[in-house]
């Protein structure tokens, strides 16, 4: 028996024991799918990033746009971290979990209204833009107050444009607007965020962020905070190798050197030319092995460019500098699973077809692919079937897949059957989805575990037993 | 020695050196390296480089310019080359993570364009891997670039073939082993098939990079997928190196031979003993390829042996400094025989520092004081840092060896937060 290539989800204790049990979570699940929230994981992973910071001035603030339950809001004001909101309802949400103003700081594209609201409740705005500068400076002359801000600097490369943050045109306009009304702008400091797993580039782009301080200081300004942003990735395999040989056995489909393993030829990001595999796979946050932890600390103490060998944990010591982090997913590493049940399963074409009782949408953003494989409740890990399966989504589409690769599991699954995808906490399991075809969202559940077993409490309800 | 009229005369021929068995340890097994850091620009690109260009002279005499994905070597040889002929290259990569490399190329005048790292969440309607830059670019202006395309052109093989191949077989005859890095995988390709005509079952081993590390100027075995000329059946075995094990097999060269090779040396020779200690019995004659040398990769170095540049000098052991209080301090800094040494970095010294103290970074300090006092005799130092812990430690050294030193208590940072006035230099 030829086994296919697989992609076992890294799970956390909870996770395992959790899916190992007949809970009362996989039952509810066979009957309609969900979505579970594991806050327990979510303070393992932030007690990681603090003892890195141990020896740094920090704060951090839990992103709150990676997912929208107020469970992690309220998991972040347990623990004492701020939270980063990006809309009137995040701030909202995070004002009912009982996060005072000072623990906000509002930031990505605001309108006028939520420049207004941040600067009327006395919070950071992290300003993307000069357009919201102004407008925070004009509220802030209305209430006689200052406004407390942070200018995002754009991270665009010659290479690559990003549609956030402030070029050096529109630096120089913010700076010039900070210095001809220092009573209503207060600038607390600059922040940038990448959008690359380049430990090199981040490093470029802090080194130039920094040297823009001294240029603040110069012009007698007296900015303390250095906000790095998020980016800190999440590790989603359990073996470290399991994403090249999928990825090997997939690109040797795509030009005929293996079976095909994707759903009507598609590269999933590679493309073929002259018999070459060439691209950069949509899946590639799938292939780290770098914890959000060790990252960070690699941010930390490896030398800066032009900063004599000194590293950024260094810098910001002799610099007197806060770091501000902004988390999301590398809090939400490993909370969440999302549960569902298998509908049907058929036949098409060459094809076998599982399909399940939800979309695509619940897992994945349109344009990517959640690149780990389910766990079927109840089959023995041991054996992996030979014959791959597409999952298939609950909506009227031809575009509603579940994976566009075939998954391979220990046993072929049958209706009634229950799969649960791992790790679907940050930007997976709420980013996109929407009610198409009248099915409603996802019921989320919050599940803690206590010495002997798993409380869940559906959210919005009382706390208790299900 | 000879006399050319052309540096492309240069170009190959270069030594193989046998690698002393009481010193590479492997029993029964003749190891000789390929000296390739003798071409004229210092690496078996060299080879490719003038391989792939000499056909298509006239074009770049016709105003062409190159473009090229490349990470250093190729670059470098193909811009000389093509500036001897009034043209230049335009590089394109996202594999130039090499200082010292980049640095060379625009000294060189080649034109570089770096290309973002991996994204999180790649765009794929925007695709920003090289080879689709570069078909971006030549697209943009028809007729501007000429695209050798060293991943994907049989004249890199067949260069191999005829020149690095050849002389190979010319010196030793039969060899069994060939041991060498695969980053286009044209040289391993073209002297495997080559010694393959003397030597049928020739043992080729492709050595990589292990899958989440790096070592510039090879792949990973799964990087492998965008090289065009890459065939994974002439290689009996693909062997995968840490780059870790990659320094110090280059160390060992350095050490052991007298041969400065680059990481992929180190690779090389490390993948050879690995491979060729479990191999069967019986003389053999192997050969490792020695593309470049060390002095391109000292800031790759730096990042990971830090140990190997003296960097971490050792902590003595001494009594802590004596305090002041930044009250005292301010009392006293008029006084003409009081020094002021800030140890932050210059960054934070030219932001804000005590008046009239001077820049004197702690890794410098501790060079100094390794050395004895540096301060005149008589001269009360304090030592500035940023909260105390590491001046306090210092001025305890400096004390021992006859300075009168004092560590400012808490720091420059207790000075700022006493409210005390901090300087800023122009």
């Amino acid at each position: 028996m030829s086994l296919g290539p697989t992609l076992h989800p890294r799970c956390h204790p909870l996770v395992e024991r959790l899916l190992a049990q007949d809970s009362g979570v996989i039952r509810w699940a066979a009957q309609g799918s969900v979505n579970v929230l594991l806050p327990q994981v979510f303070a393992e992973n932030l007690e990681r990033l603090r003892e890195v910071l141990r020896k740094v001035d920090h704060r951090i603030f839990f992103a709150h746009k990676a997912n929208r339950a107020p469970v992690f809001v309220t998991a972040a004001e347990r623990a004492g971290i701020g939270v980063d909101v990006a809309s009137e309802a995040e701030l909202r949400t995070a004002l009912q979990a009982g996060i005072n103003h000072g623990r906000l700081e509002g930031s990505g594209p605001k309108s006028g209204e939520f420049v207004r609201t941040l600067v009327d409740s006395d919070i950071v705005l992290n300003v993307d833009s000069v357009w919201e500068l102004v407008r925070a400076a004009q509220r802030a002359r209305s209430l006689r107050r200052p406004a407390r801000v942070l200018l995002r600097c754009s991270s665009s490369t010659p290479g690559r444009t990003s549609r956030f943050g402030m070029d050096e045109e529109a630096y120089r306009q913010a700076i010039g607007l900070v210095l001809a009304d220092p009573d209503h702008l207060d600038l607390l400091g600059l922040s940038f965020h990448l959008d690359s797993v380049d430990l090199g580039e981040r490093l470029g782009c802090l080194a130039r962020v920094l040297t823009r301080f001294e240029d603040l200081h110069r012009l007698g300004l007296s900015p303390r905070v250095l906000n790095a942003g998020g980016g800190l990735p999440q590790v989603f395999l359990r073996e470290p190798g399991d994403f090249d040989t999928y990825t090997n056995a997939l690109r040797a489909g795509l030009i005929g050197a293996g079976p095909a393993l994707t759903w009507n030829g598609t590269g999933l990001g590679y493309q073929v030319r002259d018999g070459v595999v060439q691209g950069v796979p949509v899946v590639q946050k799938f292939a780290n092995r770098v914890t959000a932890a060790e990252e960070l600390e690699r941010t930390l103490t490896a030398p800066l460019p032009g900063q004599g060998g000194r590293s950024l944990a260094r810098v910001l010591e002799d610099t007197m500098l806060q770091l501000w982090l902004e988390p999301g997913k590398a809090l939400l590493d490993g909370a969440g699973v999302t549960v569902a049940g298998v509908q049907s399963v058929s036949v098409a074409g060459p094809h076998r077809l599982v399909v399940l009782n939800l979309g695509r949408d619940r897992l994945s953003p349109a344009d990517q692919e959640f690149f780990v494989d389910p766990v079927l409740i109840g089959a023995h890990a041991s054996g992996v079937v030979a014959e791959g399966v597409f999952l298939a989504g609950n909506l009227c589409l031809e575009r509603d897949m579940i994976t566009h690769r075939k998954v391979f599991l220990p046993r072929a699954p049958e209706p009634g059957d229950v799969l649960a995808f791992v790790n679907t906490a940050a930007y997976q399991m709420d980013l996109s989805a929407a009610p198409a075809l009248g099915h409603p969202l996802l019921p989320k559940l919050e599940v803690v575990f206590s010495g002997q077993g798993f409380t869940a409490t559906p959210e919005g309800a009382d706390h208790g037993r299900v | 020695m000879a006399v050319y009229d052309d540096i492309t005369g240069l170009i190959g021929d270069t030594p193989l050196l046998r690698l002393d068995p009481a010193r590479h340890g492997v029993a029964g097994v003749e190891l000789y390296a390929k000296l390739e850091f003798y071409n004229p620009f210092g690496s078996v690109k060299d080879r490719i480089a003038w391989g792939m260009l000499k056909p298509h002279l006239a074009e770049i005499r016709d105003g062409k310019t190159l473009i090229e994905a490349s990470s250093g070597n190729t670059a470098k040889a193909l811009h000389i080359l093509a500036g001897l002929h009034g043209s230049g290259l335009l590089a394109l990569s996202n594999r130039t993570k090499v200082a010292e490399v980049r640095d060379v190329l625009r000294l060189i005048g080649a034109g570089l364009e770096e290309l973002p790292g991996l994204s999180e969440c790649p765009d794929p309607t925007v695709p920003d891997d090289a080879f689709s830059v570069i078909e971006r670019r030549m697209a943009e202006i028809p007729g501007r670039f000429l695209h050798l395309s060293q991943y994907t052109n049989e004249d890199n093989v067949q260069t191999h073939v005829e020149s690095t191949g050849q002389e190979i077989l010319a010196d030793l005859g039969a060899v069994d082993h060939l041991f060498g890095g695969l980053g286009t995988s044209g040289s391993t390709r073209g002297a495997a098939q080559a010694l393959r005509a003397a030597v049928p079952d020739l043992h080729a081993v492709g050595v990589v990079s292990a899958a989440d590390d790096f070592i510039p100027g090879i792949r990973s075995e799964s990087e492998m997928w965008e090289v065009g000329l890459f065939r994974r059946e002439l290689y009996q075995d693909i062997a995968a190196v840490r780059s870790a094990d990659a320094i110090d097999g280059m160390l060992d060269l350095v050490k052991d031979f007298g041969v400065l090779g680059g990481p992929t040396a180190g690779a090389a020779y490390v993948a050879a003993r690995r491979h060729l200690a479990v191999c069967e019995a019986g003389p053999r004659t192997a050969v490792i390829m020695i593309c470049d040398r060390l002095e391109w990769y000292l800031s790759y170095l730096r990042v990971r042996r830090p140990d190997l540049f003296g960097s971490e000098t050792p902590q003595e052991e001494a009594p802590a400094g004596a305090l002041i209080t930044p009250a005292d301090l301010a009392e006293r800094l008029d006084e003409s025989d009081l020094l002021v040494v800030d140890t932050r970095g210059a960054l934070a010294y030219r932001i804000g520092h005590l008046p009239g103290a001077i820049n004197l970074r702690d890794d410098l300090l501790d060079q100094m004081i390794a050395q004895g006092n540096p301060f005149p005799a008589g001269q009360t130092v304090v030592l500035a840092c940023p909260v105390g812990e590491y001046a306090r430690r210092a001025a305890g050294i400096l004390s021992r060896s006859g300075a009168h030193a004092l560590a400012l208590d808490g720091g420059v940072r207790a000075w700022r937060d006493a409210g005390l006035l901090l300087e800023r230099s122009p």
